[in-house]
């Protein structure tokens, strides 16, 4: 296995993954929060100071983030073994584990800068008429991509285990993730990943919000949580997503291998 | 005395090798070791060709048993892939890539620069249509682009899933000259079809595979000795069917006949003489024929011979 072969798996799942219907879908997604921003700032009349937030925190990490993590996740192998191009991979000198590795980092690095890029265009329209800053915006678009990469790996793993992890994708992202989010007082609400990446954007506007108008979105942030605790679950969750992802492909050839019967 | 030098090791062994879906039977009980040289893969659809090749190139995990290539398991050992070359039996491509891009990309992924690709496309003759979309290839244009990724690095081990399948004559002729090539380099070929004549063509070597059992190997001849003795039905179709029964039941070979619809159905055990001998007797009997086949040269059918001998 060398680093060129690893390295060419990367780029050649980077450059299918925004191709056709789903590359489209995928841009539309990401021109959506721009053109919410657009739409707030010119005909809002009393627009909130928190408006930028309260749109990154429910629009863009609650809707844009896991559908594009949900859409792209599944592809990882999925579009190789629907297409049975597996075959190809799989009888390289190169082992499954950094088969799946090099997909689901080609999938994350074609998506994370359009993210980002919108996300900044997203805090910079806002900031023509609230306070966002440029620290603001990069790290707000910081958070979103590191939402996606983790819904992302969630979801490539979840489509080695499942054929419809589509709609298994869909109903973790929106039905569950969405019930325990609003689960506060049991303190379940702090095993969604939407619950950390909120956490981390309302710390980094730590002060500068005004008290009571995000409060019914936020009361699901104890005070004692901090910024390296969501960083550290999330770095967490993304690295058993990937390992259990490289250990399963690793260890169950009978439904990839039928797939290109 | 001096002890006779060892028996060199397989290019590729089967050790009471089985592997099963669920309830469905892939391949049972094989033991089978293969050595340089082309060694044709025979058995009519659904025999476990395509599961043995599959075991073969690490693909699948054997239920029970051993496969080895190279001396490694196949499965657990990815890095046998740099010295092995497969050409699988789906038609399925990265379609909006050309040819070109597509072997490049795989040939890449052994660790071989773009100049070994493109002389592997040049061989598979797709040199002009090489920067074309796989998608407007044809079907013999699509063969020839799974052959040139399987050939590109120079593998060791050749393994080709039904290669033949939807090419020309020509085609066929320089798949089986390119396959000669590598066997008379050294290389070890694993080839596998459901057409007889094609794996005679091929191979003087023989595996014979039927519902998942590995039924006879041997060489050519020994297996064309197992099919000759199987009794082989032919259709002589003609206006006068009566008489031209009469007349073939004279032949040697011929155990019966049945008349059917304008047709003679022959049963003989010695098909070629049937062929040799009947123009003469039709010119001496001045009987018309309208046309011959036969009838049941299907692989199912003589494979059914063969499990019921």
């Amino acid at each position: 296995m060398t680093l060129r072969g690893f390295l060419l798996l990367w780029g050649h799942a980077a450059s299918r993954a925004l191709r056709g219907r789903r590359g489209l879908a995928l841009l539309f997604l990401a021109a959506l929060p721009v053109v919410l921003a657009w739409i707030q700032v010119q005909h809002g009349r009393h627009l909130s100071e928190t408006a930028f937030v309260a749109v990154t925190l429910m629009f863009v990490f609650q809707f844009v983030v896991p559908v594009a993590g949900l859409f792209l996740g599944v592809a990882v192998l999925g579009d190789e073994i629907e297409g049975r191009t597996i075959t190809y991979l799989f009888t390289r000198p190169i082992p499954r584990p950094l088969v799946f590795l090099a997909s689901y980092l080609g999938a994350v690095s074609a998506f994370a800068p359009l993210l980002a890029i919108a996300v900044g265009a997203m805090a910079h329209i806002f900031g023509t008429r609230v306070p966002v800053t440029g620290r603001d915006a990069v790290a707000s678009a910081g958070i979103a991509v590191a939402g996606f990469v983790v819904y992302t790996a969630i979801f490539a793993t979840l489509r080695l285990y499942f054929q419809r992890a589509l709609f298994i994708g869909f109903i973790f992202g929106f039905i569950v993730e969405g019930a325990i989010s609003k689960l506060p007082e049991s303190g379940i609400s702090s095993w969604s990943v939407w619950h950390h990446l909120a956490l981390l954007e309302v710390r980094l506007f730590d002060g500068r919000l005004p008290g009571q108008h995000l409060r019914h979105l936020l009361q699901s942030i104890a005070p004692d949580e901090t910024v390296a605790g969501s960083v550290a679950v999330l770095a967490t969750v993304l690295a058993v997503a990937l390992v259990i992802g490289m250990l399963q492909i690793r260890a169950q050839e009978t439904r990839l291998a039928n797939a290109s019967t | 005395m001096i002890p006779s030098p060892p028996e060199p090791p397989p290019i590729a062994s089967f050790e009471h090798a089985a592997k099963w879906y669920g309830h469905v039977i892939g391949l049972v009980d094989a033991t089978v070791k293969i050595g340089p040289g082309v060694t044709g893969l025979l058995g009519p659809n659904g025999a476990g060709k395509s599961t043995f090749l599959k075991l073969l190139t690490g693909q699948l995990q054997p239920s029970q048993g051993e496969v080895r290539l190279l001396g490694v398991d196949p499965f657990a050992k990815p890095s046998v892939h740099a010295q092995v070359g497969f050409l699988p039996e789906q038609d399925a491509f990265y379609e909006e890539m050309s040819g070109r891009a597509f072997v490049r990309f795989l040939a890449g992924l052994q660790g071989c620069p773009r100049a070994r690709a493109d002389e592997a496309i040049e061989r598979v003759g797709l040199a002009s249509a090489g920067n074309r979309k796989i998608r407007t290839y044809s079907k013999g244009m699509r063969q020839r682009v799974k052959l040139a990724q399987a050939i590109a690095h120079d593998p060791r081990v050749l393994v080709l899933d039904e290669p033949l399948t939807g090419m020309d004559p020509v085609a066929r002729r320089q798949m089986i000259d390119l396959m000669r090539d590598f066997e008379r380099r050294g290389a070890t070929v694993i080839v596998s079809s459901h057409i007889l004549h094609e794996v005679e063509a091929m191979t003087d070597r023989v595996i014979l595979l039927y519902q998942g059992r590995v039924r006879a190997v041997g060489t050519r001849e020994e297996i064309r000795g197992l099919l000759d003795r199987h009794p082989h039905q032919i259709r002589v179709r003609s206006p006068r069917p009566r008489d031209l029964a009469r007349v073939l039941l004279d032949l040697p070979g011929v155990v019966g006949v049945r008349l059917d619809d304008g047709s003679v159905h022959v049963d003989t055990s010695d098909p070629e003489a049937v062929y040799d001998r009947l123009p003469a007797c039709v010119l001496e009997e001045g009987l018309p024929v309208d046309g011959i086949e036969a009838e049941d040269m299907g692989l199912d059918a003589i494979f059914g011979y063969l499990v019921t001998k």
